[in-house]
């Protein structure tokens, strides 16, 4: 005879301080360092910030943790190898967005974070992942943060994937797919509160950042008009749903593309964790 | 000699019990009623098994299968049984015999066999176990509590062509896609006979909460009056809701013109319960019929899936004749995909709230 599956086991929050955790999922290994708060923490969602393609996670968590802290939030900064993830970025054949749930269900499971939503940032690289995941997992996130992105995909239909949400021009199924679930759910990631940043030096072209006619032409030629379009293309978009969107754009004074000079200013991670 | 606790329970404790029996306490259990033919659904029988035939192992209340052999004595629930593959039979056992209708309970008498399985395994009747105040042991002793209203969340229903069209297989991998996002599902089993092998499954898949008909005091709904199977199910969804589960699933069981689920699936009220319905199928020709059965109830279903998924072709041709999505089990798993369905009952909840 068994007993009642309807109870529940209180469980003590977990000592804070800092811990490392690494991942085995289907789509590939997931490192992270977590910060847990003392006593479990003020109730505030997670911050999981993601670094750009240098994978300076180090970098992004020594700006974040003691912010996150001193608010009793919990941070996660995954760390995606290059070997394992060469093309973190997007999400398609790789599938990071697997990687990063896989860590997230893991982290509940150990008590580290609850069940609610988490607050998503990513910086250059880390800032298309974390779009691209808002678009297919809007109700699990309680706002975006997407510093300095080299490109977007934007909420629009009429642009073919990867740049938007459109049938793609090479046929890879599963990026069709991918651009298919996200146009599906796309009213609900124009609901979220978005805040897209950009250095205000951010002007340079850099081999890192993608550059071609297509993307060019439609989102600009810099990361800063890029930022600037994918803001207004945002707001047109939700409009065009019948939303009141809540997106902003900050430029961080006197930064080129450059995550410590963002970050040594402390306006990225006021204005992140505001 | 039976009615002496002391013995009794010695007799009880050497018993097997059923799965279905599971919320019964052995402890409360103070006397046996030789009158077995007045047994009615649900009451708990213990028994002697007289001769193994089809089935060879019964599902224990811990969770296991364990082997019988001649002589065991056994606990199980007196019901009737629906399952085309094996028996159907009734909630009836006679003063000296009954069948053994399905390993994680029930007994009863068993009135068709398909051709392919073999004989009942019988069942010597000692009688009807009873509690303290004099009332017989039944599965619905101790069932949930009742609703104490409508659920809040989505409520996705999973129904088939027949047994085995993949209905589990479809519940379970969306539990664990959408597990894997990090919803709170509850995985129930809305119809059908008490067995742990569907809800094994659903606890395997990481379901956060998982129940069936069982649960709400019925060993099967098989020949149970609609009122009381739609009454357990508002129970089993009551129940989910009040632990948190942000999302359900609900397999009913066998195919959609089984008795008790096409009357369930034609009831308006009762399919207001849904935000969205899977229909899992074997082929495009029965994609098609089914489809076609479920437009006759105004049932459009969300999806398609099932045997019918594992085909690239069958699915290309059934999308074709019916305009509805195919999806696969891989699919389903797919934390993505899962939560686009997630999205859609979600969103059709929040519709009905608006209107």
């Amino acid at each position: 005879m068994l007993d009642d599956n309807t109870a529940t086991i209180e469980t003590a929050a977990p000592p804070a301080g800092r811990r490392n955790v690494s991942v085995a999922t289907p789509a590939g290994r997931l490192d992270a360092e977590v910060f847990l708060p003392e006593a479990g923490g003020s109730g505030l969602p997670p911050l999981v910030a993601l670094h750009g393609i240098s994978r300076d996670a180090a970098a992004i968590a020594a700006a974040f943790a003691n912010a996150c802290l001193e608010q009793g939030r919990t941070l996660i900064v995954p760390r995606f190898a290059r070997r394992q993830w060469p093309s973190f970025q997007r999400i398609e054949e790789a599938r990071p967005d697997q990687a990063l749930l896989g860590l997230l269900k893991t982290l509940r499971t150990a008590g580290f974070i609850g069940d609610g939503s988490v607050s998503l940032f990513g910086y250059s690289g880390g800032a298309q992942l974390a779009h691209r995941f808002a678009m297919l997992y809007p109700q699990r996130l309680s706002s975006i943060h997407i510093a300095a992105a080299g490109w977007y995909c934007v909420p629009d239909d009429t642009v073919p994937a990867p740049y938007g949400l459109g049938p793609a021009e090479s046929k890879t199924i599963l990026r069709d797919e991918i651009a298919k679930l996200s146009l599906a759910q796309l009213s609900i990631y124009l609901s979220l509160p978005v805040k897209v940043y950009v250095g205000e030096r951010d002007i340079e072209l850099d081999p890192a950042m993608r550059s071609n006619d297509t993307v060019d032409r439609s989102q600009g030629l810099n990361r800063r008009e890029r930022a600037e379009r994918y803001v207004k293309r945002f707001a047109d978009a939700a409009h065009a749903h019948g939303i009141q969107p809540h997106i902003e754009l900050q430029f961080i004074p006197e930064c080129a593309h450059d995550f410590s000079a963002c970050a040594a200013s402390g306006q990225l991670v006021a204005a992140v964790l505001s | 000699m039976l009615t002496d606790p002391h013995t009794l329970h010695t007799l009880l404790d050497a018993a097997k019990w059923s799965f279905s029996t599971r919320r019964i306490r052995g402890a409360d259990v103070t006397g046996l009623s030789s009158d077995v033919d007045k047994s009615k659904s649900g009451d708990l029988i213990l028994g002697r098994v007289v001769s193994i035939g089809q089935h060879t192992r019964i599902q224990l209340s811990s969770g296991r299968p364990a082997a019988l052999y001649t002589g065991d004595l056994i606990v199980m629930p007196c019901g009737a049984r629906y399952a085309p593959d094996q028996f159907e039979g009734f909630a009836e056992i006679g003063v000296d015999s009954c069948d053994m209708l399905a390993g994680g309970g029930c007994l009863g008498r068993m009135v068709a066999r398909n051709e392919r399985i073999k004989p009942a395994t019988t069942v010597q009747p000692l009688g009807r176990l009873r509690f303290a105040n004099g009332k017989v042991a039944n599965t619905d002793s101790h069932s949930l509590p009742s609703a104490r209203g409508k659920v809040s969340i989505p409520v996705i229903a999973v129904v088939g062509t027949s047994m085995n069209s993949g209905k589990t297989t479809a519940t379970t991998a969306l539990t664990h896609g959408l597990t894997r996002v990090g919803w709170r599902v509850a995985a129930l089993k809305g119809t059908g006979t008490g067995s742990f092998g569907d809800f094994n499954d659903y606890v395997d898949a990481g379901a956060h909460y998982v129940a069936d008909f069982t649960d709400a005091g019925m060993v099967t709904t098989y020949r149970e009056p609609l009122d009381r199977i739609k009454k357990g199910i508002a129970d089993i969804l009551w129940s989910a809701e009040e632990t948190g589960a942000e999302i359900v699933l609900m397999e009913l069981a066998d195919g959609i013109f089984q008795l008790e689920t096409a009357a369930l699936l034609q009831d308006e009220a009762f399919r207001q319960t849904f935000a969205g319905v899977i229909f899992a199928c074997g082929d495009a020709v029965a994609a098609a019929g089914g489809v076609s059965a479920l437009a006759a109830m105004n049932i459009k279903p969300m999806l398609l899936t099932g045997l019918l998924s594992t085909s690239p072709m069958a699915s290309a041709e059934a999308e074709k004749a019916t305009g509805i999505r195919v999806v696969s089990r891989g699919q389903l798993l797919d934390p993505a995909h899962a939560n686009l369905i997630a999205a859609q009952v979600n969103a059709q909840v929040m519709e009905r709230v608006a209107a």
